[in-house]
């Protein structure tokens, strides 16, 4: 691996370091199964790419637009739940499902190329520093400064209010706490993040597609899942480490997988090796002597 | 604790190992790394096309140079590594098939030349600026139907064709353009358009009904979610003896009456020898980007008898004659 890729590895990384924080919130602070992602990740792409290319908008505030967009995804889902009384999964797929007809009517097509135009990557260039070293230092403040925001959110009143709603709504309730505004708030939090992840992706990608929603659920999961596995979780700040960490780690195997012809593997078995990354990891990591018990057992 | 040291350790094993594989390839031969979003059977053909171009102009693999191939799986984020990786590894030239391969090379490099294939509309999707000397480090291959003369060919086996029912994925932009393309094409021909949109194949089947009835031919696009489900399609057709046209040969086999053009194999060809033309010293900039049919002067034209039969119509002699391969 070259420092290049290894430099574009981390950035993929990190951007979907914000898919996993998002995965996190709706998953394991509200135990609320979201699949909305799987559109509001394209969503935020759309809106930030026709912001950016059609109307001409600074990048920044074009971004800012898409994390917005995305709470509004979110917030529909929970309202669909909590107002409606439909099931979550199936919440989240509605809005889903209406989001890919939406990003194609916000994009005219399923693509809005990004190639030439002014991103928030290219407007930290320059001072002599190549992109490929300052994109994924850019992402890294960007992923830092809202970790560090998300930590603190969750022990303010709210976000303790939060938590007790996700761990025991009942209880929650009990105490006076509104769980269903606790969901409303939460799920727009969660996907305004992975629209932010969306919007970075389609600057850092070279366009907005509306197919770029497709295993974006399955790649936050497992690095939340494969993050919170290795790394200790006992606190609110570990547990957000982890999640960062999981995502980058999910994309090491996949750039591992994308390195290892050497073994003989074919390039259609990426999917299958990243899969089996993760199950060694979780196998390895699930009890102490997880692997050790499966050697015995053989002899 | 013990468990963060025994995990980096893991990490940094598969890292070392990551890395050590990058030394394997050997230095002298030129690379060619070649990448598609998918695999499906028109990209592969397109891939194989680049690399039989690129022997015939004396660049025969694993000899004169090394390609490698890489698939991103259907998953975008793995395209953008797989760019990366490209660029890292500090390949020669870069043969990116379909639209948003080549959009996440163009996004990693402005000095790799790059050779699109299987891209509909490169202009459109911001690849290169025009056909003609397209400058900068991208040139290519646009798989666009020959539309017009499709409609030719369908005018001739269904002479009282006056309306086209068109079933598409509008979540693919090739198909927009084709149905764009169509309506223009159509127009002084007197043929109208009416679109049916299926945006999962699990949808082809109402959209095809719909249409049934109010127009006299279906026509079904290089779409891959309609022709995933182009069976059901045929048919349809066969039930409601409404012919059905497509824009790809292959969907002839499966049932459709006739279409013409497009040889991925040939997409991939002229690719390939564009490639040749830079890995001799050319600058992509300086290669016209193409129209893939308007390179071939001769239209594989597809028509199958039985299908016909079945949609109560007959193929003409004269389409009989000038057909490239019939199936019965």
């Amino acid at each position: 691996m070259s420092l290049y890729e290894f430099l574009g590895t981390v950035e993929v990384g990190l951007i979907f370091g914000l898919v996993a924080l998002g995965a996190f919130i709706s998953f394991r602070i509200l135990d609320f199964p979201d699949l909305t992602v799987e559109g509001s990740f394209p969503f935020g792409a759309a809106v930030a790419s026709v912001l950016i290319v059609s109307f001409g908008w600074n990048p920044w505030p074009a971004t800012l637009a898409a994390v917005g967009a995305g709470f509004l995804a979110g917030f529909a889902t929970a309202y669909l739940n909590v107002r409606f009384n439909i099931l979550h999964i199936l919440s989240g797929i509605l809005v889903a499902i209406s989001l890919y007809s939406i990003n194609l009517r916000i994009m005219g097509g399923s693509n809005k190329p990004l190639l030439g135009a002014h991103t928030v990557f290219t407007s930290v260039q320059g001072w002599g520093v190549p992109a490929y070293f300052l994109s994924p230092v850019l992402l890294a403040v960007i992923v830092v400064v809202i970790k560090v925001a998300l930590d603190l959110f969750l022990h303010t009143g709210v976000g303790m209010n939060m938590r007790a709603a996700g761990a025991n709504p009942a209880m929650a309730a009990a105490n006076g706490i509104n769980v269903g505004r606790m969901k409303l708030v939460g799920l727009g939090m969660a996907n305004a993040l992975t629209a932010l992840a969306g919007a970075l992706f389609a600057q850092s990608f070279g366009s907005a597609d509306a197919h770029m929603g497709i295993g974006v659920i399955i790649i936050g999961l497992a690095s939340v899942i494969v993050g919170m596995s290795i790394l200790p979780v006992r606190t609110i700040t570990q547990a957000t480490i982890a999640c960062l960490f999981g995502a980058l780690l999910y994309r090491f195997a996949v750039a591992f997988s994308l390195n290892a012809d050497f073994l003989g593997l074919k390039a259609s078995d990426v999917q299958l090796v990243t899969a089996l990354l993760v199950v060694v990891t979780l196998v390895s990591q699930s009890s102490r002597s997880g692997m050790g018990k499966l050697l015995k057992r053989r002899a | 604790m013990k468990r963060i040291l025994r995990t980096s350790a893991a990490l940094l094993a598969a890292m070392t190992i990551a890395l050590g594989s990058s030394g394997v390839h050997s230095a002298e031969l030129k690379k060619v790394a070649i990448s598609t979003i998918v695999e499906v059977p028109q990209l592969l053909e397109t891939r194989d096309g680049v690399i039989k171009g690129l022997a015939e102009k004396g660049f025969a693999d694993g000899k004169d140079i090394k390609v490698d191939y890489q698939t991103a799986n259907g998953n975008l984020p793995t395209q953008q590594q797989i760019s990366k990786k490209f660029v890292g590894d500090g390949v020669d030239v870069i043969v990116a098939i379909t639209t948003p391969t080549a959009q996440a090379m163009a996004s990693v490099t402005t000095t790799i030349p790059i050779v699109f294939a299987t891209v509909t509309d490169p202009v459109k999707a911001k690849l290169i600026p025009q056909y003609k000397a397209p400058g900068g480090n991208i040139t290519g291959v646009s798989d666009a139907a020959p539309i017009a003369e499709q409609l030719k060919l369908f005018r001739e086996i269904l002479p009282k064709l006056k309306k086209i029912g068109f079933v598409f994925n509008p979540g693919l932009d090739s198909s927009n353009a084709t149905l764009e393309r169509l309506r223009d094409e159509a127009k002084p021909l007197g043929i109208s358009i009416v679109e049916a949109a299926a945006p999962t194949a699990n949808e082809v089947i109402p959209a095809t009904k719909k249409l049934t009835g109010n127009v006299d031919a279906i026509y079904i696009p290089n779409d891959t979610t309609v022709v995933a489900a182009l069976e059901t399609v045929v048919k349809i057709g066969q039930e409601t003896s409404t012919p059905v046209f497509t824009g790809e040969t292959r969907g002839v086999d499966r049932g459709a009456v006739a279409s013409m053009g497009l040889d991925y194999i040939e997409v991939g060809r002229l690719a390939g020898h564009m490639v040749a033309e830079i890995l001799k010293g050319k600058k992509p900039g300086e290669i016209d980007a193409v129209v893939a049919y308007q390179q071939m002067p001769n239209f594989v034209v597809v028509v199958n008898k039985g299908a016909a039969t079945a949609m109560g119509t007959a193929i003409p002699d004269a389409v009989l004659k000038r057909a490239t391969r019939v199936v019965n």
